[in-house]
């Protein structure tokens, strides 16, 4: 895993290195971004996990007065999850057990464009001065890594009487680079005319699988929903 | 005169529709269109509008209209001119087939002699007047693509329909299932490329090197009446022709080394138990006994005393193919291309040979002598005559793998120690199979003329030739024998197999097409084919000593005589354009005439008169035979229409229909299907000590659960509806959006049980039949979203969403029984049928008797044997009528009597009677090879020579380089889940499974003469292992286990004896050089 995010981290800087000594017209500055989100899994994988936190960084260019791209890089990781920490029946004795070392994580690292659209004539004149802010839709799409991993999980259908806590499955793994797509919208509020606070709220959407189990009542999840609301800071170059 | 307009386009429509005859090729131009006008909007009659690349032009009429037809699918120049105006050429104008391109002009006035006025065209990202589903690849693309498409049906798979799984299904249609074989049509320059008379696997003929592609177009949805028997899609390749200069292109690749699949070297693999042992000497030093007397093949000689558990380091074998083509004139009137390709890539297993190619699915053949040639020349020897002759041909050899069925069996395959594998024939000698060196060929030859009448009328004369063949051309043993395993019994060490075949199918044929402007609004086409095939096929395929087969298509019964049977087809199709909305209306007949003779029903096959392959030879199909008849004719109507119409300047909709009519495999036509019981042999008949030749193959019989052909078997019928749009949202951004419904009926089912419940002697008097017994639907949302090229990138996003199901229940598909009464037996075992070699045939018999020349002839029944017989008939007519009790859900329709003159004076009670009837459920099943999800993304990026971006070092970096990220995702499998919990099984589907391809490649030189360009191509690139069939289907769904339970004694002792079972195989790169000049 460290390796996936090292090589997305790479990528991220050596565009931030080839694009930021680019010649500056008015509509053509550069921001860095680091970003912290409240990462909420949805539907079926908000059956696993619970909410968590995530992480990233974004490269900004002003491609116009009405658009911004930004390429993110961004990581969370969703811990605990249902099949390794609830109660299951054995069916030999009908007693509930949970599994004594069950681990069941996902974690996720995605490297995503995202296009800015500051919607309206007026709106898209604000920003870039203290304390001015501006709104704007966001579509996105990229790269997204998940790694799912379901460890020591006491194989349920043994016939050991009493029951072998010890006997259990080999690490059960879901785990894809694949293409997603997000939308959402925010806002950017400019502390000084370099320094942007930016609040957003988005719905993220990744084609992928994890497998059903459906001993513990998990069904298969696919695609994969998300939804994130966070912060960024972002910090424009000067001209 | 509206309503005189709308007159004549519906007596057009309903003159289509009544008067029709239709087709199996295809179209392979498209026309441009438009109005010429001043810059004050007023129209301009008389301008000239040239295509200058093709000297082929058109003058605008009163309207200012002009049309130009028959134009080969590609990128020109359309210059529009009129005296007093400044002539306006359009460059980038790109027409593809079936197409109208609509170029619309203003021109301006002016009194001086100007220069010309040049404006780029794009290609439209709406193309108002497509009324069905068609993507299509264009030469620039299949040119950006070279590095990331290694075969033209890689191509294919990144457009929406098309799955992505390597099979090349279209939209949940069959592809290489037995009875279909394909209901794909691959069309090249409009002929036909593949043929269903191979059983299913015979017919793979459609490979067209890349280099020969000028426009690859696929259509999934409701395809024009021009093209039939292909109710699952067509893929229509228009090859290139040479222009005036000298170009082309060759490719080499090359790949390393490496383990190419996951898991343990196949040598330290867990299936082999511990097995491998090669620090015990004595199994290391194992030899080859001699085997030669029980073996017959010479290699066994040399073998014996030779090493036999030798380790191959198959991991260090490097691979290369090489693939070019050449272009370009011949003088002023002529051009020719030229493709061919090698591939000698290793093996990613041991196998029977170490070098090989994979073939258009995918899948590696081990043959290093593997070559795809293609080529052709196109005369012009003037602007309205045009003559292209083309020619392919593939051949490869095959050593058989155990298959006991060459064309798709179902005889289990009894197949090990076939030849070297990865499992427990690792360690068979090299470049040897048990069943020999089947060698195969496929063929093409075709010519095209095509004769322009006038500026609005052409026509086109295809004649083609095609040729299938197959030949064992090595170890045709006559025996089976049993598996020879080393001193431990695990490892195979040889054996000798009886499974040797040779088929020849060829089809000739010649085909018309007229297309004609008949007015502004009505483009007309019609078309007459006409295709005859000689085919035959003999294979024997022995999968145990006690287990013989023989599978032939012949000419009633005499093994060497070819059937003929001939298509006749004709359609008729008005693509009508009226104010913005396209009307494509067309209607198909397709005939087929088995031109044959047959057992009437399959029933028969189970007498005692026709049981064996002999007796039936011999005396089944003399005139006069009651129980054989020609062949009828088979003829089918089948209407199309699509609506297309604008709703913006940047969006279209349409909606089309039609009925698709699918012609079965011509196996299941002439088929016929034979086993021994037993071990025995050939019968001495006439006792003379020897098996003469009337005697070979006397004790084959007809097989219970085999497949026999006849020839009253309709064709499967699909009726296909959809609707969608195409919609360019933003820039050049395109998306469609498509829902289709396929209704299929008279679909075929590998039943019934033909049974003859007629008086007879022993055994089981059953044999099977195809029957249009199955019927189901389609039904899925197909999308796509594109970015055309521009701002140095592209991206394709396809996906699919769809339920194929398909279930049996029509009455008759499962049993059609054949019953006579007494009277009936009596009457026929006492008249006459014909008198054949002397021997006069009563119309009924059971016994023979044998003939000097060790045939058998008829014995006419009396005394206590037509007793026994007439009470034995009786007794099975009576009890008939009850099966409908007998066999559950049944509906049985009833005694129905066979139509034939020699029942005609035996009373009004008697008669041979079928009676059919169905025990079948009717619970859907998915369609096999189902996938609810698929879809494919890829992403171009390619920066020119000047491209500047960033530092000058990016820039640099960037420069003529060309990146293609390529994404496949598809769904699980469909299956049958059984909670461990108890419960109804339902269907459910299996993992997901994906693969992400990189390729880069950098060109040097852009604008010499040469331009090279290195590449790398690499698959898998992130590694993506998905394991799509778990050890457990039920274990994985319930509790994700998939692969052996953890209590498993194999896997505990040895390890996951599975460790290779993964979708894709590791991350594989390819490195290459491709020189354009």
């Amino acid at each position: 895993m460290k390796v996936v995010r090292f090589a997305f981290l790479a990528v991220f800087v050596l565009v931030a290195v080839g694009l930021s000594d680019s010649a500056l017209a008015q509509e053509g500055r550069w921001a860095v971004g680091g970003i912290a989100d409240y990462n909420i899994p949805m539907l079926r994988l908000g059956e696993r996990w619970g909410a968590t936190g995530k992480y990233g960084a974004t490269i900004s260019y002003v491609s116009s007065q009405r658009t911004v791209i930004e390429i993110e890089y961004n990581y969370s990781k969703f811990t605990n999850g249902k099949p390794a920490s609830d109660l299951w029946m054995y069916a030999i004795d009908q007693q509930e057990y949970q599994h004594p070392n069950g681990k069941s994580e996902i974690t996720w690292n995605n490297l995503i464009v995202n296009g800015l659209l500051f919607v309206g004539e007026e709106n898209a004149m604000h920003g870039f001065k203290a304390r001015d802010y501006r709104y704007y839709f966001l579509v996105g799409g990229g790269l997204y890594r998940y790694f799912s991993i379901n460890s020591n999980l006491v194989y349920s259908r043994q016939t050991n009487d009493p029951i072998d806590l010890g006997f259990v499955m080999e690490n059960q793994i879901d785990q894809r680079y694949t293409i997603g797509a997000n939308a959402g919208f925010g806002v950017e509020g400019f502390v000084t005319q370099n320094l942007a606070i930016d609040l957003r709220a988005r719905y993220s959407f990744v084609v992928g699988e994890l497998r059903n189990m459906l001993f513990y009542g998990l069904e298969k999840v696919r695609p994969i929903h998300l939804v994130d609301v966070g912060a960024q800071m972002k910090f424009y170059f000067w001209r | 005169m509206k309503r005189k307009l709308l007159f004549l386009r519906v007596a057009v429509a309903v003159a289509a529709v009544c008067f029709a005859t239709a087709d199996l090729q295809a179209g392979v131009t498209g026309k441009v269109n438009g109005v010429v006008r001043d810059q004050a909007g007023e129209v301009l009659p008389g301008a000239n509008v040239v295509i200058k690349e093709l000297n082929l032009g058109s003058t605008a009429d009163a309207d200012g209209y002009y049309v130009i037809i028959n134009i080969s699918p590609g990128v020109y120049t359309l210059s529009a001119s009129l005296i007093g105006y400044e002539t306006v050429s359009q460059t980038g104008v790109q027409i593809s087939v079936d197409h109208t391109t609509t170029i619309n002009y203003n021109l301006k006035e002016t009194a001086l002699e100007l220069g010309e006025l040049v404006v780029t065209a794009g290609r439209p990202l709406v193309e108002p007047d497509k009324t069905t589903s068609k993507y299509t690849v264009s030469l620039e693309e299949t040119e950006r693509n070279l590095a990331s498409a290694r075969r033209t049906s890689e191509l294919l798979q990144l457009q929406p329909g098309v799955a992505v799984d390597g099979s090349n299904r279209i939209r949940g249609a069959y592809v290489d299932a037995g009875w279909y074989a394909s209901d794909v049509a691959y069309v090249v320059d409009g002929v036909r490329m593949n043929h269903n008379d191979g059983r299913g696997r015979g017919g793979r003929y459609r490979s067209v090197n890349r280099g020969a592609i000028q426009e690859l177009s696929v259509l999934t949805g409701v395809t024009p009446a021009e093209y039939g028997n292909a109710q699952g899609g067509v893929v229509q390749i228009i090859t290139k022709e040479g222009g005036g200069e000298l170009n082309g292109w060759g490719e080499f690749r090359y790949e390393p080394a490496g383990k190419k699949h996951w898991g343990e070297n196949v040598y330290d693999s867990p299936q082999h138990q511990d097995k491998v042992n090669w620090d015990d000497p004595i199994w290391a030093n194992e030899k080859y006994p001699d085997l030669s007397g029980q073996i017959n093949d010479p290699i066994f000689e040399e073998l014996a005393g030779e090493l036999i558990h030798v380790r191959t380091n198959y991991t260090e074998w490097v691979g290369f193919g090489v693939e070019g083509n050449v272009s370009g004139p011949i003088g002023d009137k002529a051009s020719f291309v030229v493709t061919a390709k090698h591939d000698r890539y290793a093996a990613p297993t041991p196998r029977a040979e170490r070098i090989g190619f994979f073939n258009d699915r995918g899948s590696f053949q081990d043959d290093p002598g593997n070559i795809n040639v293609s080529g052709s020349i196109t005369i012009k020897p003037t602007a309205n005559l045009k003559l292209k002759v083309g020619g392919m041909y593939l051949g490869w050899d095959w050593y058989s793998n155990g298959n006991p069925d060459l064309f798709g069996g179902r005889h289990g395959s009894g197949g090990g120690a076939m030849r070297r594998g990865s499992g427990r024939d690792l360690f068979l000698p090299e470049q040897w199979s048990a069943a020999g060196l089947h060698d195969l060929r496929e063929e093409l030859q075709y010519a095209v003329f095509t004769h322009t009448l006038s500026p609005r009328t052409f026509y086109e004369l295809r004649l083609s030739h095609s040729r299938s063949k197959m030949d064992t051309v090595s170890g045709t043993h006559d025996v089976t024998r049993e598996v020879h395993r080393d001193q431990a019994a695990w490892f195979s060490i040889g054996r000798q197999a009886a499974r040797w075949g040779q088929s020849d199918r060829q089809r000739i044929g010649a085909k018309v097409d007229l297309s004609s402007q008949v007015t502004k609004g009505n483009f007309l086409k019609a078309g007459v084919e006409y295709q005859t095939s000689a085919l035959s096929m003999i294979f024997r395929y022995d999968t145990t000593p006690a287990a013989r087969n023989l599978r032939l298509i012949v000419d009633e019964g005499q093994i060497g005589e070819k059937v003929k049977p001939f298509f006749l087809n004709a359609y008729l199709q008005d693509k009508m354009e009226f104010q913005g909305m396209i009307v494509n209306l067309g209607v198909r007949l397709d005939t087929f005439n088995p031109n044959s003779r047959q057992l009437t029903f399959g029933a028969f096959r189970g007498s005692s008169m026709f049981r064996y392959y002999t007796r039936a030879r011999d005396w089944a199909y003399q005139e006069g035979s009651l129980w054989t008849t020609d062949a009828p004719w088979h003829v089918k109507f089948s209407p199309r229409i699509g609506v297309s119409h604008p709703i913006t300047e940047r969006s279209q909709m349409r909606f089309s229909t039609g009925v698709f009519l699918q012609w079965a495999d011509l196996w299941y036509y002439f088929g016929e299907d034979y086993w021994t019981s037993g071990d025995a042999g050939d019968r001495d008949v006439n006792e003379n000590g020897r098996i003469d030749a009337t005697e070979r193959l006397n004790n084959f019989r007809t097989t219970y659960s085999g497949q026999n052909g006849l020839h009253l078997l309709q064709p499967a019928k699909t009726t296909a509806f959809e609707v969608g749009a195409d919609w360019n949202f933003v820039s050049d951004y395109t998306a469609t959006l498509t829902a289709y419904y396929k209704s299929e009926v008279d679909h075929f089912t590998q039943y019934p049980n033909e049974t003859w419940v007629g008086p007879r002697d022993f055994g089981i008097p059953y044999s099977r039949t195809l029957d249009n017994g199955a019927y189901g639907d389609t039904r899925g949302i197909e999308m796509s979203i594109r970015k055309s090229f521009s701002h140095n990138f592209s991206f394709n996003v396809s996906y699919n969403y769809q339920w194929s199901q398909i279930t049996t229940g029509k009455l008759g598909n499962v049993i059609r029984n054949v019953y006579m009464d007494s009277l009936t037996v009596v009457h026929l075992a006492t008249t006459n049928a014909f008198t054949d070699r002397g021997v006069t045939v009563p119309n009924f018999w059971v016994y023979f008797d044998p003939l000097p020349d060790g045939s058998e002839a008829p014995r006419r029944l009396t005394g206590d044997d037509l007793e026994t017989f007439a009470s034995m008939g009786q007794r099975f007519h009576d009890g008939s009528r009850k099966k409908g009790g007998q066999l559950g859900t049944g509906v049985w329709d009833g005694l129905r009597p066979v139509d034939s003159p020699a029942l005609a004076d035996c009373g009004a009670n008697c008669s041979v009677k079928i009676n059919t009837g169905s025990y079948t459920t009717l619970f859907f099943r998915p369609k096999s090879g189902d996938r609810r999800n698929f879809g494919s993304f890829s992403l171009l990026a390619s920066f020119p020579d000047d491209f500047e971006f960033g530092h000058a070092f990016a820039g640099t970096v960037l420069k003529n380089l060309r990146l293609n990220v390529t994404s496949r995702i598809q769904t699980g499998g469909i299956f049958n889940y059984s909670s461990p919990e108890g419960g109804n099984a339902y269907y459910r589907d299996l993992a997901l499974d994906s693969r992400t391809d990189l390729a880069i490649e950098r060109t040097f030189n852009v604008t010499g003469r040469v331009q090279p360009t290195l590449f790398a191509d690499i698959r898998n690139i992130f590694n993506q292992k998905d394991r799509t069939s778990p050890s457990n289907r039920n274990l994985w769904t319930y509790i994700g286990l998939d692969g052996p339970t953890p209590d498993d004694k194999n896997y505990l002792n040895y390890g996951d004896s599975r460790d290779r079972s993964y979708a894709h195989t590791p991350r594989l790169a390819q490195f290459g050089l491709r020189l354009n000049w």
